[in-house]
């Protein structure tokens, strides 16, 4: 179909026109969706017909179909209140998914006429928030039809993840921005009047006077030497594409509305995800930075990637009843690099304990020096060597061959995720293990070592989730204290078991 | 019982015989060895303690597949079993007719190792990794017995007076639980698991450890190590009543210790059985990539990768009574007649040894991993299996029927087959009868043929079987009244269709060439060691032939055209050539030599007319085939050119100039081109002289010359020409040049 007249001739087909109706004569026949070529010159585009989307419930619930000469007109999104220092992050993620980044307002309210006009009605703007509060996320499209308070938008789909709970807004379009490389429409959102329930391929589909539950979010930061915490409140969608960005995303943003700009950070945070018929899932996190870039991408990617874990599993999407985090904020920058590992004799006895001595490098200033002990089991033969490693947790599960990444890789249910994912560390805790050559088997989620080789052998095999893991390695004991920044590097040191080595220390062992 | 030699004939090779076939182009496959068995398929068969293909038990199929890992298997009363089954964790009750109860079900990932019945019509379970031991007494009714405060619970026996044992690790640990007593550690094995446990009814303990494979025995809480294998771990142990234990070992890399081992008795090798062929790949799943942590390096510590041995340890020596090099010992069973049987992966496979040695493996189960067995009072033998889960009873009597499929045998090409025979001992009322299939797909898939029984007599309708280059061979064992067959060699004998010599090149050598065989060594002319007739041609079909090639001297010779080639035949057929020569434009080839067996040939050609010709190479494998098979290859050559005459001089001319004379001269060689002219001046030597057009390469080609005077004290009165044309043929003259 050929756009015609002024306004088509001036921007072509423009992202955020989706779902504009079609008519023939009097008929309604379909929405605009589809955009021909990369850079067309003509404003040709393809239709949805309506009643497709009319019986958009059940089509198929997929992604936009990515690549090819005809695809989707793209959706706008906007964010309101989101600090520049993430802006810039965040439209890179956004834009890798498929979505046009504007720079316009989202936020609810305008003008008296904008107010008067902030009615959802064929050919009108539609908008979706996804993260509302401290800052505020939405994506804006055209309405098709309204048929008994059902609301046929997009003619396309905007995640795709079928049964949805979105707020529906009302949205007014600020301006009509003509781009050579992709017109786009600007819109301001305006009050909420429903509940996006559908995201298919054929269309978005809204109800009029529904509420959509978003996911209450908190998060609490305490700048160093303050008493009190400053709270922040937000409300997110709950959807596997997006959650764990925007979730990222709001804890930097809360961060940031309590630091100056272009100091150095550091920060920790645990929070915990709240479920519904499921334990609660706790998390934990530390990044530091001089400057503020760096360390708070740092934050939203790590929540990112934890979070992505729980919205990504294969087995089950539980009910998310909330999210807070606690943030402790230091304004300096508090970072260690593990320098020197001993310990206080040449010789261990099955039974004793190991002082650990290491040695941190911090960004400036004096090395640290912190110690722990670590007990050797009873029953290690003697004249064996075990191995002590230590470092941040990161670095630990590497040397033993990334066991908890395993585990959630093999991982059978929901509720094993859940309890690999509670056991995930950040790295500001050392760690100091103590292993030995002794094989161990990852399978349906769960560690097995110090296996003799018939059970390697067995345990190998016949999995449930189809995957075994093996290393040639074993834990026997670990300890570990928490630093008030993140660790980088790791040593891992011999320890030889002798039965008759004397209990006292005798000298220090270098690595 | 009668020993018989049968064969089956197949029709078409029969005739073929008929017309005489050379015997050497006839190709066996034979089977005769546990080995060459083993690369077949049995169904209902299996491999006696002599090698031979036997009527196996009878199995019936109690319970499974499921997913899973079995690792325990124990007899219940009135037949039934108890089964370990992990994956997630249960505890099956399996009663004689198959039907499955779950007596117990972990709510998590917990393994159940170990059990041990109870002798109450109950068992106790260890769950691991929470090292903890329970007593099942019905379905739902649980009681703890013990948390052993270990992870693993690796073996459970109990003794008398109800008094149960743990072997434990890791810590390994030798646990006690007295009915009147509170638990009780009688021994610590360290970091060396305790895997396997058995308890006499004189209280003697005996355990063995899953990290260094040490076999030790506790008598009134002392310990003392009976035996310290090779094999890393001591899957199973047995008592005797005259206190003989045997210890079943897997292999792995021991776990280092520097302490030696307490004792260690005289280990003699009593036999070791054949060795399966290796395995192709490797089912691990380890994910090891260029540069992973040692943690996941390869090791072989950690890795099953086959073998293991039965031990019999007595109070004066220990024995290595049984090897496996290929197969996983899992565990094992005594049986009532003295035998013990093993059951091992990863092929599924069940072995019954006997006190001297002799193994006999036993019809596989289904599933790849045989990871427990256990016997009842009553001589029932239960073999659990490993993904697939299952449990099969192996029962006393044979089967009624079984079969043996060979492998498929590749001809190497399109073949006829021949003769299908056994050597076998058949009992009266038993039989053997055999089929075949053939295809031409390396597996049998539905593009073979369909089985053709092969007839009394040995013949069948030659157009049941279609041109192929693979053939299956399925004997079909039925049993007698008081024994069944036993197949002691399967042969296969077919003849491959024959097929084309291949000429990879023939030259034409330069004029002149001659190729001359070198004198032979003196310890050649001792003649053959093997006479040359077809039987031990047939025994030496497997040495190349059609490349044998003898030393050859390369020389020149006026008059002499040289061909040689390079020829083969795909089956080493020896071959013989023959040459065929013609002129350009001719349109017949007439024949140069023939019988030709080396691979090259001089021929004098100055007999033939000058000219361009072509000769032809005809290569046949006559030799070892029939005329009707014997196929030829041909070559022909480049174009090349006899020339036999002699270049000339014409146009001779000498004239004044200045002081000098100059001399020209036309060369003419018109049979071939002038390939050099060169002079000489009275009794000087001779000098090149290069044609006018600078390139001596036509048929006619003109020279002129000076002879200056200048600083010469006179001129010189003759000069000799020496033509050479391409075929090396000369010509010349002498010429006066002092005239005017």
């Amino acid at each position: 179909m050929q756009l015609e007249g002024p306004v088509a001739e001036h921007i072509g087909i423009a992202n955020g026109m989706s779902g504009s109706p079609v008519y023939l004569g009097d008929e309604l026949i379909g929405a605009l969706s589809i955009r021909m070529g990369a850079l067309p010159k003509d404003a040709i585009a393809g239709v949805t017909p309506i009643e497709a989307m009319r019986a958009a419930s059940r089509s198929a619930a997929v992604p936009a179909p990515s690549s090819g000469d005809a695809q989707p007109i793209r959706t706008p999104v906007s964010a309101t209140g989101l600090h520049p220092e993430l802006r810039e992050w965040a439209r890179e993620q956004l834009e890798s998914s498929g979505f046009v980044w504007t720079d316009a307002a989202t936020t609810a309210g305008g003008t008296q006429d904008e107010e008067a006009a902030n009615v959802l009605e064929p050919g009108s703007p539609i908008g979706i928030a996804l993260v509302r509060g401290d800052w505020s996320f939405a994506a804006t499209g055209t309405v098709t039809a309204i048929e008994d308070g059902r609301v046929l938008a997009f003619g396309h789909p905007f995640l795709g993840t079928g049964d949805v709970q979105f707020p529906m807004h009302t949205a007014t379009i600020i301006h009509a921005l003509a781009d050579a490389a992709g017109s786009r429409m600007l819109a301001r959102i305006g009050s909420e009047v429903g509940a996006i329930v559908d995201d298919r391929l054929v269309a978005v589909v809204g109800r009029m006077e529904r509420k959509a539950e978003m996911i209450p979010m908190v998060v609490r930061v305490h700048p160093a030497g303050e008493s009190s915490a400053r709270e922040t409140r937000l409300e997110v969608v709950d959807t596997p594409g997006l959650t764990p960005l925007l979730v990222g995303l709001s804890v930097s943003n809360s961060i940031l509305n309590h630091v100056d700009r272009e100091i150095a950070v550091t920060v920790r945070a645990s929070g915990s995800i709240r479920l519904a018929d499921h334990p609660d899932v706790p998390f934990e996190l530390a990044a530091a930075g001089d400057g503020l870039v760096d360390p708070l991408i740092s934050v939203s990617s790590a929540v990112q990637q934890t979070l992505g874990m729980l919205w990504n599993n294969p087995f089950d999407r539980p009910r998310v009843e909330g999210i807070d985090v606690d943030v402790d904020l230091v304004t300096e920058l508090h970072r260690y690099f593990v320098e020197t590992v001993h310990y206080d004799r040449q010789a261990v006895r099955p039974g004793d304990s190991v002082r650990v001595q290491v040695a941190l490098r911090p960004w400036r200033g004096e090395t640290v020096h912190e110690q722990f002990e670590v007990r050797v089991p009873h029953g290690v033969a003697d004249g064996k060597e075990l191995r002590l490693a230590v470092g941040p947790p990161s670095q630990i599960e590497r040397a033993l061959g990334n066991p908890l990444a395993r585990r959630l890789q093999t991982a059978g249910d929901l509720p094993g995720v859940l309890r690999i994912m509670g056991e995930l560390r950040s790295d500001h805790r050392l760690v100091a293990v103590l292993f030995h050559e002794a094989p161990s088997v990852v399978r349906d989620g769960t560690l097995y070592a110090q296996l003799p080789p018939t059970a390697v052998h067995l345990l190998s095999r016949g999995t449930r989730t189809g995957a075994a893991f093996r290393s040639r390695v074993s834990r026997l004991a670990s300890t570990q204290l928490e630093m008030d920044g993140p660790i980088s590097g790791g040593l891992t040191i011999r320890v030889k078991v002798d039965t008759a080595a004397p209990s006292k220390a005798v000298e220090e062992h270098q690595p | 019982m009668r020993s018989v030699s049968r064969c089956v004939t197949l029709g078409m090779f029969s005739l073929t015989l008929a017309v005489g076939v050379d015997a050497a182009s006839i190709d066996r496959w034979s089977a005769s060895t546990e080995r060459e068995f083993l690369l077949g398929t049995f169904e209902g068969t299996a491999i006696d303690r002599d090698g031979r293909i036997e009527l196996a038990p009878q199995t019936t199929h109690l319970w499974g597949p499921e997913s899973g890992i079995v690792w325990d298997i124990v007899p219940g009363r009135k037949g039934s079993v108890f089964v370990a089954l992990s994956g997630p964790g249960q505890v099956l009750f399996i009663d004689a007719d198959g039907a499955a109860t779950a007596w117990y079900q972990a709510d998590d990932e917990s393994l159940i190792t170990a059990l041990a019945p109870d002798g109450k019509g109950g068992v106790y379970a260890g769950i691991s990794p929470q090292g903890r031991i329970l007593h099942l007494r019905a379905p739902g009714e649980t009681t703890v017995v013990a948390e052993t405060g270990t992870t693993f619970v690796w073996a459970l026996k109990t003794g008398p007076g109800g008094t149960l044992w743990a072997g434990t690790g890791v810590p390994g640990q030798i646990q006690r639980y007295r009915k009147d007593g509170g638990p009780e550690t009688l021994f610590e094995t360290g970091d060396d698991p305790v895997r396997s446990l058995v308890v006499g009814t004189d209280g003697v303990v005996i355990a063995g450890t899953g990290g260094r494979g040490r076999v030790i025995r506790l008598e009134r809480g002392s310990p003392f190590v009976l035996f310290d294998a090779s094999e890393a771990e001591i899957v199973a142990l047995a008592r005797e009543a005259d206190g003989t234990v045997w210890a079943l070992a897997a292999g792995g890399v021991k776990q280092p210790s520097s302490r030696p081992p307490a004792t260690q008795g005289p280990v003699t090798r009593v036999r070791v059985t054949a060795e399966a062929p290796p395995r192709n790949g490797n089912s691990d799943n380890d994910s090891e990539g260029d540069k992973k942590p040692e943690s996941e390096r390869p090791a072989a510590s950690f890795r099953a990768s086959g073998g293991g041995a039965l031990y019999r340890i007595s109070r004066t020596a220990i024995d290595t009574v049984w090897t496996t090099s290929d197969a996983i010992p899992f565990d094992m069973t005594l049986d009532g007649d003295g035998t013990i049987l093993i059951a091992t992966g990863d092929k599924g496979q069940v072995w019954r040894v006997d006190p001297s040695g002799k193994a006999a493996r036993m019809i596989p189960i289904a599933s790849n991993q045989a990871s427990a067995i256990t016997s009842n009072a009553a001589g029932q033998i239960f073999v659990a299996g490993t993904s697939d889960a299952r449990v099969e009873r192996f029962e006393r009597d044979r089967r009624q029927h079984g079969r043996y499929l060979s492998l498929p045998i590749e001809a190497g090409t399109q073949a006829r087959w021949g003769r299908v025979s056994w050597d076998a001992d058949v009992p009266e009322g038993s039989s053997i009868s055999a089929a075949v299939r053939v295809g031409n797909t390396t597996e049998p898939d539905e593009t073979w043929s369909a089985w053709v029984d092969l007839a009394d007599d040995g013949q069948i309708d030659s157009s049941a079987l279609p041109a192929s280059r693979l053939i299956q061979v399925r004997l079909k064992l039925a049993d007698g009244e008081s024994a069944g067959p036993r197949v002691s060699s399967l042969q296969v004998s077919y003849e491959p269709r024959n097929r084309a010599p291949e000429i990879e090149s023939l030259t034409v050598e330069p004029p002149g060439v001659v190729i001359v065989p070198v004198p032979a060594q003196s310890t050649a002319r001792l003649g053959p060691l093997v006479a040359d007739d077809p039987v031990t041609r047939s025994a030496t079909s497997g040495a190349p032939r059609g490349r044998a090639r003898s030393p050859v001297r390369r020389g020149w010779e006026a008059g002499a055209r040289t061909f040689s080639w390079a020829a083969d035949d795909p089956d080493d057929d020896r071959l013989t050539y023959r040459l065929d020569i013609r002129a350009e434009g001719d349109l017949y080839w007439f024949p140069l030599a023939a019988g030709l067996t080396g691979t090259y040939y001089s021929w004098d050609a100055r007999s033939t007319p000058d000219g361009k010709y072509r000769v032809r190479l005809t290569a046949s494998d006559q030799t070892d085939n029939p005329s009707g098979d014997a196929l030829t290859r041909a070559e022909i050559s480049p174009l090349f050119v006899v020339d036999n005459s002699r270049p000339a001089l014409t146009e001779w001319s000498v004239e004044r100039s200045g002081a000098g004379r100059e001399v020209a001269f036309t060369a003419v060689d018109p049979g071939g081109s002038v390939a050099a002219v060169e002079v000489a001046m009275d009794a000087g030597d001779w000098l090149p002289l290069f044609p006018e057009d600078g390139v001596a390469d036509s048929d006619v080609e003109r020279y002129r010359l000076i002879l200056p005077t200048e600083g010469q004290s006179e001129l010189p009165a003759s000069m000799r020409v020496r033509i050479t044309d391409a075929a090396g043929n000369l010509g010349g003259a002498l010429k006066q040049v002092d005239a005017d």
